[in-house]
């Protein structure tokens, strides 16, 4: 195609401005994974900044995983996360369909009051009662019920079904297939687009979870990553305010980058997989026919 | 239409029942105490809400934590420990309260919930204890008066403080520099002065080369003057950020007090003669403590551990040794200055405290059973206190003529484990202070430290909640000092500074709060 120079100066200089923001994107984690690396001795030295450190260490890493709750908490965080985004896809799929169904009688009220929910909610003191007469106090499922579902994402994935060509579930009904086996083996097969991408949001945000984790696990040993590195944050920062003799066992801000990779990393390595399907779900809701 | 509406009707009428159909779980009805007769010592289960350091390392289960057995069978109590998050406590404290999930002991950091706990006393969650104080009688002595004073609404008691921690802070001193330049041990403050600068221009290591200092420091974000506060004991100055006290029956602020004035000159002067190191407002603990071990500077203030070698696994003085076998670090003596003759200053009356709430009190003779144990966990004497503090014998520590020398690694590492979280209970004032006690001789020594020098009591602080503008008002307060230090800003201007910091920056607003919290306590009139 021949462009015309126009096209060709936009192109120079997209090409440009996108490079700069993809640095000005990847410098942080650059730096965050150098601090982690760099013993504590050339930081203290170089006044904290390498991009490419000279040494490399480890050391911040292994005392990490040194302590004993944190591969116990990485566990306890994976769990929550496999529960809660199946549990979360369970829920918003049996009740996005039903709703994507202009015909459901009772569908306005309904809607209305998911609507609400997204509006309002019922503050900390109220949900605290709720969820300790449940008895899910010091259970993974704290952290997985009260937000399984989204209004955010059903309302999403309600779209999508609703833009789905009717024909075909009309066949399968002809041949006599009940709605369960529709959704089951016509609809979700699918929607794999959107099940990808809402999958992947509720996954992170199952992942990043951390107030509700702090709130109604008390079990330190059921707690989930984000919680346990923060304490242990917590702990090292509040250790070198006072002068203590483990300032030579806590290199405080090496600890703290680290742990951010960490808490990280699990994520970045999911989502290449994913992103083939992410990039064609978030647009499926808009886009008719 | 009219099918459909029904049908929906039925639907929505069918679940409302279903919700009423989920039954409630009954709650187990509390025996009766009146109706039991001399009953056999009862097992009260008891709730702790702790806040600890310790939160690398979970609370342990029943069968491994014999700290929580030989609680049962001594006191029979089941304490369950419920550590706070190191994020996000107060909250969830709140929460816990208003939803109905009161722990039973609630042990309170006043320098970060004070305002709660004020709250807690008035609303009747906790209960009072002065009945119970009367009767364990070790208890009264864990504090004075006005250490008192903060446990108190209303007249009654409702907490008991720890004790006061031991400041086991000090301005220390290279002996051996000293020895070398041939001066004497200062005394008073100018000598000092004067001592500082010729550890920056005569070179005391005899190196050739100038790059020693008088002083150093590392910024610290919550010291008004970071590292340098011991030195402004002989000034009258009592550090702390908008640390403030009653002086003849007036509230004045550390910051502006004039004596502070009369000290940031000094230091002022000190700057110019360029006897403290240049990068001490960007330094970090680490640098600081290198500039130590490498002899860049000859005054430090420090805490004692530091320099000795007994600390344990603080390996400081260790490695200072390593470096320079000849460097000796002694303890400076009090310096006389201005205000007097001063080491050091006294420590807060104390940073944590016990509460009951009324959960623990819901059965008869649990509030009583907890203070019993309290009383003993706090006195040195008990077995309670040793098991509290050291953990087993043989196990946890050897007893070297007579004295405890503890085995355990840093108090904080994972290593050291739980026993951590019962620490709390006996730990005098700050938690951290614990970290040093690695064996009895230590703690002796650190004593010894801490009462060699006449210490300046200007405590009569009130214990007031964070008023929303005090993080800007430090910080100003922060900068300010530091230019004046550093002589950017000239003295001329000190009065421009109070007067904005009043003003703009709000300390009237927080200055009035003091003075309500303190007529509260009957400090002022």
């Amino acid at each position: 195609m021949i462009q015309s120079r126009g096209e060709k100066i936009f192109g120079v200089v997209n090409i440009i401005f996108l490079t700069l923001l993809s640095v000005a994107t990847l410098f942080p984690v650059m730096y965050i994974v150098s601090v982690s690396l760099t013993p504590l001795e050339a930081l203290a030295r170089h006044g904290g900044f390498r991009i490419i450190p000279a040494e490399v260490t480890l050391d911040a890493y292994r005392f990490l995983l040194n302590t004993p709750l944190i591969p116990r908490a990485f566990l306890n965080s994976v769990i929550i996360t496999v529960l809660g985004t199946t549990a979360n896809l369970l829920l918003t799929t049996l009740l996005a369909y039903p709703l994507s169904k202009k015909l459901l009688p009772g569908r306005t009220p309904v809607l209305g009051a998911v609507l609400f929910t997204m509006l309002f909610g019922g503050g900390l003191v109220p949900t605290y009662i709720l969820i300790k007469n449940l008895g899910l106090i010091d259970s993974y499922w704290s952290a997985i019920l009260p937000g399984a579902i989204s209004t955010y994402n059903l309302l999403v994935m309600k779209s999508f079904f609703e833009n789905m060509p009717e024909d075909i579930m009309e066949a399968a009904r002809i041949d006599g297939a009940g709605e369960m086996r529709i959704l089951w083996q016509i609809v979700l097969p699918l929607s794999k687009p959107v099940i990808a991408t809402l999958g992947l949001f509720y996954a992170v945000a199952h992942w990043n979870g951390f107030f509700d984790a702090m709130m109604f696990i008390n079990d330190v040993k059921l707690q989930p990553l984000q919680v346990v590195l923060r304490n242990v944050l917590m702990d090292a920062m509040r250790a070198e305010d006072f002068v203590t003799d483990q300032v030579v066992l806590l290199p405080g801000e090496t600890i703290k980058m680290a742990a951010i990779v960490v808490a990280m990393a699990p994520m970045l390595a999911v989502y290449p997989w994913i992103q083939k399907h992410f990039t064609k779900g978030v647009l499926l809701g808009s886009i008719k026919g | 239409m009219k099918r459909r509406f029904s049908l929906v009707l039925a639907l929505l009428m069918l679940l409302s029942f279903m919700t009423a159909c989920g039954g409630k779980k009954a709650e187990p009805v509390p025996a009766k105490a009146a109706d039991t007769p001399a009953a056999p010592p009862k097992t009260y289960k008891v709730t702790m809400w702790q806040h600890t350091p310790f939160t690398r390392v979970a609370v342990p289960d029943k069968s491994q934590d014999f700290i929580r057995q030989y609680i049962e069978e001594k006191y029979g109590l089941d304490i369950q420990i419920v550590p706070a998050p190191a994020d996000g406590a107060d909250a969830k404290l709140n929460a816990m309260i208003a939803g109905g999930d009161l722990p039973d002991l609630i042990q309170a950091r006043w320098n970060v919930a004070n305002n709660q706990y004020r709250q807690f006393m008035e609303q009747g969650v906790l209960i009072p204890l002065d009945d119970y104080i009367k009767e364990f009688k070790y208890l009264q002595s864990v504090q004075d008066d006005f250490g008192w004073a903060h446990m108190k609404s209303n007249g009654k008691t409702f907490g008991v403080a720890t004790r006061s921690g031991l400041n086991g802070d000090s301005l220390w001193i290279r002996k051996d520099w000293l020895e070398r330049l041939s001066l004497k041990m200062p005394t008073t403050v100018e000598e000092l002065a004067t001592v500082a600068k010729a550890f920056a221009t005569q070179d005391p290591d005899g190196n050739g080369k100038p790059d020693t200092y008088g002083f150093t420091a590392h910024g610290s974000p919550t010291d008004l003057v970071p590292r340098l506060e011991t030195i402004m004991a002989p000034f009258g100055v009592y550090p702390g950020r908008n640390y403030a006290y009653v002086e003849n029956n007036q509230v004045v602020f550390t910051a502006f007090s004039k004596e502070m004035k009369v000290a940031i000159q000094w230091l002022q002067d000190l700057v110019k003669a360029k006897a403290i190191d240049p990068d001490w407002m960007t330094n970090k603990f680490e640098n600081w403590r290198n500039a130590l071990i490498q002899g860049k500077v000859g005054i430090a203030h420090n805490r004692f551990e530091l320099l000795r070698e007994y600390s344990g696994s603080n390996t400081m003085g260790k490695e200072i040794k390593e470096a320079n076998p000849k460097a000796n670090w002694v303890q400076l003596p009090a310096l006389k200055g201005p205000a007097g003759t001063f080491g050091n200053w006294a420590p807060a009356p104390t940073s944590i405290s016990m509460h009951i709430t009324r959960k623990g009190n819901d059965e008869p003779g649990k509030a009583r059973a907890i203070m019993k144990f309290m009383a003993d966990a706090m006195n040195p004497e008990t077995e309670t206190f040793n098991i509290l503090a050291w953990g087993k014998k043989d196990v946890h520590y050897d007893m070297k003529d007579g004295k405890v020398w503890s085995r355990l690694p840093a108090a904080l590492a994972p290593e050291a484990g739980w026993l951590g979280y019962y620490r709390v209970f006996r730990i005098p004032g700050d938690f951290v202070e614990d970290v040093f006690w690695r064996s009895e001789p230590a703690l002796r020594e650190a004593e010894r430290i801490a009462n060699n020098v006449p210490v300046l009591d200007k405590r009569r602080e009130s214990i007031v909640p964070t008023h929303d503008a005090a993080p800007d008002f430090n910080a100003y307060i922060r900068e300010m000092h530091a230019k004046f230090i550093l002589g950017t800003e000239p003295m001329a201007s000190w009065d421009k500074f109070t007067e904005t910091a009043m003003t703009k920056y709000r300390g009237k607003e927080i200055l009035d709060q003091h003075v309500a919290e303190f007529k509260k306590h009957g400090l002022i009139k």
